[in-house]
């Protein structure tokens, strides 16, 4: 499609990095190769200038992404990848869809695009955020001063969502990252892409956590568990596709009962201390959902009804149970002595596993043997909200750039 | 509870103990004669014989009817499925009804009524359109509304024409006729202001209904965000159609028949036949006499559907009990709309709103 300036000037979008003449010229950007060392340069850069910046030290989220993209991570990055690595190309331009409800999501996804090789394109969320803010003030300086040549490859704007746009921003893209719950992915899908462009979906998913109930009983440093759940849940309401909903103990009963009563009760202390308060409608859908556990998927006790740690012990767990799961503190647990009694829930809903005192490597070697359709990703607790290059499955790089073959 | 041709008779103590004997027993029978209520009940760890007040049985969220199908009747009883949906068709509730439990919703609704209206009918002019009460497929909130005020009206009549408009003809005509004696008006909160009030402000049109009673419900949230106050509300409406005596309701197709009227104080009542709790969303604990809760519902009619004790996902607080100046005993109490849907975090689900 052609995409003349004057067209795309007159359109309803309004730029917070780049404007409708870099938009319109943004297909003639050549690629780089992935993990370019300019484009190291500028994300290192972007890293500095905002742990630099006062404002960014009160906010946890833009924190993290400035220490996830210094330079000595995207160096380990870079190694990681490059390792056995043909010669690769970005496929071109990258357009992102990102919603509003983790502010900093925006800036992982346009890091990705930018360090497989490819011109950004992307659309935030209707919702503005002093993250976003933040993060587009520091990278429009860098790329007003000594990081021009990277300007006419970045464009992050925002729109009413007309259909129109999409479909003209999406006709100039090679590859489009969609981020957000099945429906809005599929609303934006209807938009086409080029018939070579690749989407790199990232629709609902929902995750569990794996807890060895010896180690909860033999360690001395529960409350720093306890704190790395809760960053893993409440943190983000319980609301983040990789935040578990699904509690498994591995243990014997006994054990487990004890060690229930132990981590629970270090979790409900943390929530006092930090005064973590439910909004009423999320503690009315909370009980709806525990409810309608007992009455069709087997649930035989609920605890703490109506506060904001809820549990609800399900001793047979079968794949319904996700569609009965809600955000804001409710746990679903389960027990057993392996995690032949996790198998039936770890099916295509299920995206990260999250471990507390059980190998990582158990969990994996489990998925492959039994050959399961869910488990991208297993993570030790206190990890599940790190962003990774590689999200549900899908190497963001590999899927962003092209390898070129033949030669020596 | 038959027998009581009054239905506000009973003070706190009495009231107490009648609501937790009368509840206690539905929830054993419900528990009994349904099985997924049983199963919730259950897990919830519900003992009815540890019971000593009714604000410790289980409750169940009225959106579940919306989930589930609960029924308390036998297989291959008669009975019939209402459907509601809330405000803004999304999925609808299942209620079913038995002969006995709409029979006695029925009673229930006319002596609560009588006790506001009086015991004759008055003529009746709804302020909705025709077409509602005809699209039995959607059988909404106003459906239920018109028809079940229907018993205490007589010539009904319809002021909106299908398209929305003014059926000032009608009106006129319905005012010729019955102005001079008391009458009864109905109509949806948002429909009396935009359909009603306004209109007649626009055109300049007074009418003369310092006669009727205006009773109107559904709910303030439309006309809050219009910031239309409930005072403003009734001196608007006097002011256009004379009207002194405007009457809000509190009530829900899941708990029909049990409704909670407004007095001439502005407050809303229990009767005999209902309950009312107020309980922090924090913990679900019950809130003190002033204290804003969410609201949760009880009623010793529901018979065939254990729908007797619910929780709503509406706010409000209790203003007292046994002395409301009125003069009715009970406990009464102000309505507050929707409880708030704060958006949470999280990066899957963008919530739709589900209001």
């Amino acid at each position: 499609m052609k995409t003349d300036p004057e067209s795309i000037a007159s359109l309803p979008i309004s730029y917070m990095v780049g404007d409708a003449q870099i938009l319109s010229a943004i297909s003639e950007q050549k690629p780089l190769p992935p993990f370019a060392e300019r484009t190291i340069e500028l994300l290192a850069a972007l890293s500095g200038a905002l742990r630099k910046n006062k404002r960014a030290h009160a906010m946890p989220d833009v924190a993290a992404f400035a220490f996830w993209c210094r330079r000595a991570a995207l160096e380990n990055m870079k190694g990681k990848y490059c390792r056995g690595k043909g010669r690769r190309l970005g496929r071109g331009v990258c357009i992102h869809f990102t919603p509003s409800n983790i502010p900093d999501l925006f800036a992982f996804s346009m890091s990705a695009g930018l360090l497989s090789g490819c011109s950004v394109i992307l659309r935030l969320a209707r919702k503005t955020s002093v993250q976003e803010d933040l993060i587009c003030g520091e990278l429009k300086e860098l790329l007003d001063t000594e990081f021009s040549d990277f300007k006419p490859r970045i464009v992050l704007c925002r729109y009413g969502h007309e259909k129109e746009i999409t479909d003209l921003l999406c006709s100039m893209s090679d590859a489009r990252v969609l981020w957000g719950s099945d429906e809005s992915v599929n609303d934006i899908k209807r938009s086409l892409l080029p018939a070579r462009g690749v989407d790199l979906p990232f629709a609902a998913r929902a995750s569990a956590a794996v807890i060895s109930a010896k180690e909860v009983l033999g360690t001395d440093q529960l409350d720093l568990v306890a704190k790395a759940f809760y960053n893993d849940t409440y943190l983000n309401d319980q609301n983040a596709c990789s935040s578990p909903r699904i509690v498994y103990w591995m243990g014997s009963e006994e054990d487990t009962r004890k060690a229930r009563d132990l981590f629970w009760g270090q979790m409900e202390a943390l929530l006092k201390e930090r005064g973590y308060q439910v909004p009423a409608e999320t503690a009315v859908r909370k009980l709806e959902s525990a409810l309608i556990l007992a009455a069709a998927c087997g649930a035989q006790k609920i605890s703490g009804a109506g506060t904001s740690l809820v549990r609800v012990q399900i001793p047979k767990l079968s794949p319904q149970v996700w569609e009965h799961t809600a955000a804001g503190g409710l746990f679903i647990e389960s027990r057993g002595q392996d995690l032949a009694g996790l198998d039936s829930v770890l099916d295509k809903t299920c995206q990260t596993v999250c471990t507390v005192g059980v190998d990582e490597q158990l969990i994996a070697d489990f998925v492959l043997e039994h050959r399961l359709s869910g488990v991208d990703r297993i993570v030790p607790v206190g990890h599940t909200l790190d962003f990774a290059l590689t999200w549900d499955g899908i190497d963001m790089i590999d899927a962003m750039s092209r390898t070129i073959t033949g030669g020596r | 509870m038959a027998g009581r041709e009054f239905p506000f008779s009973m003070r706190k103590e009495e009231k107490d103990r009648y609501l937790t004997s009368e509840l206690v027993k539905l929830t054993d029978y419900h528990r009994e004669h349904c099985p997924a209520y049983r199963k919730m009940t259950d897990a919830l760890g519900c003992d009815t014989r540890s019971v000593s007040h009714y604000s410790q049985l289980p409750y169940l969220p009225v959106s579940l009817f919306k989930q589930l199908r609960l029924s308390s009747l036998e297989g291959d009883e008669d009975f019939k499925t209402v459907t509601s949906s809330g405000t803004s068709g999304q999925q609808r509730s299942q209620i079913i009804l038995d002969a006995q439990t709409r029979t006695d919703q029925q009673v229930a609704l006319t002596r609560i009524g009588s006790d506001f209206l009086g015991k004759n009918r008055l003529p009746y002019l709804v302020i909705d359109c025709p077409a509602t009460i005809k699209k039995r497929d959607h059988y909404s909130a106003r459906t239920a509304g018109i028809l079940g005020f229907s018993i205490f009206g007589a010539h009904r009549t319809f002021a909106l024409k299908d398209d929305m408009s003014l059926d000032l003809e009608a009106v006129e005509d319905f005012l010729d006729k019955y102005k001079d004696k008391k009458f009864l008006i109905f109509g949806f909160t948002f429909m009396v202001w935009k359909y009603f009030c306004r209109e007649l402000e626009e055109r300049q049109i007074k009418l003369d209904c310092s006669k009727a009673v205006l009773l109107h419900g559904g709910g303030w949230k439309k006309l809050a965000d219009q910031a239309v106050s409930k005072e403003e509300f009734a001196r608007r409406l006097k002011n256009v159609c004379g009207v002194e005596r405007v009457m809000d309701y509190y009530g829900m197709t899941e708990q029909t028949g049990s409704i909670y009227f407004e007095c001439e104080c502005g407050h809303l009542h229990c009767s005999d036949y209902s309950g009312i709790i107020f309980r922090r969303p924090e913990d679900f604990s019950v809130c003190d006499i002033g204290e804003t809760g969410i609201i949760e519902v009880l009623s010793v009619l529901p018979k065939s559907y254990p729908g007797h004790i619910l929780l709503t996902e509406d706010q409000g607080r209790l203003l007292g009990v046994d002395d409301c100046p009125c003069g009715r005993p009970g406990p009464y109490f102000e309505v507050f709309g929707r409880i708030k849907n704060a958006e949470l975090r999280g990066c899957s689900d963008t919530y739709e709103d589900r209001s």
